[in-house]
């Protein structure tokens, strides 16, 4: 096999080090106003990456799981409190998930579904929240974009 | 930066927030070299409701009255989209509770020190993690001893091995 001369590129590398140590040793503030300056030039949306950029499937899964994850939460919450029992209802095929609160008092015993969440067109829909505080605010928090969620 | 640092200041003073400190690429950037990003993570205890709930609504609620609008997960707050993240584990926690105290231009604020920066970036172990806790550890401003610690503590020694077989063949 002819044995190739490639050219020796080692002092381009060695320069593109020392740089990258020359930024790294700047102040946070000359830091700060570099990105500002790079967000200025490049603003978000501008170009998408199709590599990285999350899809339908992907953002449905990534709901899927904050949803049960926060009914859970809450479930386990409201139990410390109340007497009644509370059962997570997680429908995965459909993409339906319930809160139900059973119950028994004087009165005789009582069923109430205390939240309705599913996952529709990629969109989250609050169809019933019984909750204190609602439940949109968990999901948003959660990092469920507030333009995805609709109540019913 | 320095005036969404006096906002988030003031709403710690006015006891909106409690403790904050700042996470995410803007807290990498107080070590390392500077990489593009969109939003300053800033990392909280939020308020929880009476059921335990966590809430973001008193935050919005106080920043929206004084005119600032969200944008997408976050809310711009005087040029910058902040995004409210709550600690959502130990690891988080004890890295608000041990942020540095620094001081941008006049403003003090708090970052996440490098040795929590390390863990969390190896918690997440996203591809652009990698790449800064690489450069993290290329600066040497990590105590090697004191993140030892940690991902002991914090059960994340198992992907410290990991990172190191695959990143880091020649770490000592």
């Amino acid at each position: 096999m002819e044995q190739k001369n490639y050219p020796d590129v080692s002092h381009i590398f060695a320069a593109k080090e020392e740089r990258r140590r020359q930024l790294a040793a700047l102040s946070w503030e000359e830091k700060v106003a570099i990105i500002e300056k790079m967000r200025q030039a490049m603003p978000r949306g501008m170009w998408h990456d199709s590599a990285t950029e999350e899809t339908d499937a992907q953002k449905q899964k990534r709901y899927r799981t904050l949803i049960k994850q926060i009914i859970e939460h809450y479930a386990e919450q409201r139990a410390h409190k109340n007497t009644e029992e509370l059962i997570c209802v997680f429908d995965a095929h459909n993409d339906n998930y319930l809160l139900v609160a059973l119950a028994t008092d004087q009165i005789g015993r009582s069923h109430t579904v205390l939240l309705h969440i599913r996952i529709k067109d990629n969109h989250v829909l609050i169809e019933l929240d019984h909750t204190e505080q609602g439940i949109a605010a968990s999901l948003v928090a959660s990092g469920i974009p507030e333009a995805a969620i609709k109540t019913g | 930066m320095e005036k969404t640092l006096a906002v988030l200041n003031q709403m710690e003073a006015d006891g909106v927030i409690q403790r904050y400190a700042i996470g995410g690429a803007i807290a990498a950037t107080f070590y390392i070299e500077p990489a593009q990003t969109y939003d300053l993570d800033v990392f909280l205890l939020f308020p929880a409701s009476k059921l335990g709930l966590i809430t973001i609504s008193p935050i919005y609620s106080y920043l929206m009255a004084r005119g600032y609008q969200p944008e997408g997960e976050a809310i711009n707050i005087e040029g910058w989209p902040v995004q409210f993240l709550p600690a959502f584990n130990p690891l988080i926690e004890e890295a608000l509770a041990n942020a540095a105290e620094v001081v941008y231009r006049t403003i003090p604020t708090r970052v996440f020190t490098a040795e929590y920066l390390a863990a969390i970036m190896l918690y997440t172990g996203r591809p652009k993690d990698h790449t800064r806790l690489i450069q993290l550890l290329a600066e040497g401003t990590i105590n090697r001893g004191a993140l030892t610690v940690l991902l002991r503590r914090h059960g994340l020694e198992a992907k410290w091995e990991s990172f190191k077989r695959r990143f880091l063949d020649t770490w000592g």
